[in-house]
């Protein structure tokens, strides 16, 4: 009786392992780009910042550059991407806006976009805002599904 | 009996497969903006990327900032030439094209779709008897569209059977204008490209 609980304790162990790995490597996180242009009355301020959520897609992704300008009174983002591997990888993004308060616009306007990097490529992926509220914006870049 | 005892393991794995496999099926809710991709077909991934691809072209092409600077002109969308093989509701895309154009507060639009009930309405305002006569809406005072949106969408479709696989490209390209009806000149073009590829065994269904 004993030896049928430690053969079924060992077959469990082997179906449970795999499978705990596999949901542990499919992660939604990524890295994440943002950037302000707020009017402080004194001219705008600029701030932007890099956080990293999934340290697997920054080895293979680095945002080198977030430029923002106002186009008539509409906020226009470009992200300058660069792949630090040699080889083909899918990727996603996605732009998130935010006005002044930091409230999110039109949140379930924007969609995941799907991209190629081929190793050491440069790319640049530009949004626009959805109307002129938008102050901030975010973008999230992960591995695609 | 002896028969059964036999295959008493056998059956009762088969069992199990079967109660695993029927236990697979679900049904939930999925996430609108990142639909999964199955086939190559024209899907809403690629609806959604031609639509943001547009608008943010639209709104940030230099010539149409400095006129939307000064004023909201008005546009009208005519339906997408559907040039591919595919059943696609081209509606939808200008529809998200067009959605987005207004939020951005950039724009207005002419609707033909529902000019027949525009002009029922302004008919029975006019003839009932039972709307104010200096509120009615009256005929021939809509504002005319100083553009025009126009769109089409085209795929090249290429096979290649291997041994193992079936593969299948599918290039797809929407182009799309916007066009001065006085002048007849394109203020604005784009397009976007959109490749799509997929392997399927040979002998595995």
């Amino acid at each position: 009786m004993k030896r049928i609980q430690t053969i079924l304790s060992g077959v469990a162990i082997l179906i449970a392992l795999p499978l705990m790995i596999l949901s542990g490597c499919s992660s939604s996180a990524g890295i994440q780009g943002s950037s302000a242009m707020m009017d402080e009355g004194a001219g705008i301020q600029h701030s932007e910042y890099v956080i990293v959520n999934n340290p697997k897609v920054a080895r293979g992704l680095q945002i080198v550059d977030i430029a923002t300008q106002f186009k008539g009174n509409l906020l226009i983002a470009d992200v300058t991407l660069v792949s630090k591997y040699s080889d083909t990888e899918g990727y996603q993004y996605k732009f998130a806006w935010f006005d002044g308060d930091g409230i999110e616009i039109d949140a379930e306007g924007n969609a995941w976009t799907p991209f190629t990097m081929y190793g050491n490529e440069t790319k640049t992926f530009r949004g626009a805002a959805p109307n002129p509220s938008a102050k901030q914006f975010k973008i999230n870049i992960r591995l695609r599904d | 009996m002896a028969i059964l005892r036999k295959y008493f393991i056998g059956l009762l794995g088969l069992c199990v497969i079967l109660v695993l496999s029927a236990g697979c099926g679900s049904t939930q809710y999925g996430d609108a903006s990142n639909v999964p991709v199955y086939d190559t077909d024209f899907g809403a991934t690629d609806l959604q990327q031609i639509a943001a691809k547009m608008t943010t072209s639209l709104l940030t092409f230099p010539p149409i900032v400095q006129i939307t600077d000064e004023r909201r002109p008005v546009i009208m969308v005519e339906r997408v030439k559907n040039k591919t093989t595919q059943h696609i509701d081209t509606e939808s895309i200008t529809d998200s094209i067009r959605t987005k154009l207004i939020r951005s507060g950039k724009f207005r639009f002419l609707d033909k779709s529902t000019d027949s009930q525009t002009i029922a309405e302004i008919k029975r305002q006019q003839d009932q008897g039972l709307t104010q006569q200096s509120q009615a809406a009256q005929f021939g005072t809509q504002e005319a569209a100083e553009f025009i949106l126009t769109a089409n969408l085209t795929e090249i479709k290429q096979k290649k059977d291997e041994f193992w696989n079936k593969r299948t490209s599918e290039y797809y390209k929407f182009t799309m204008n916007l066009k001065n009806l006085k002048s007849g000149i394109l203020e604005w073009a784009d397009e976007k490209e959109i490749s799509k590829l997929q392997k399927n065994p040979r002998f595995w269904y």
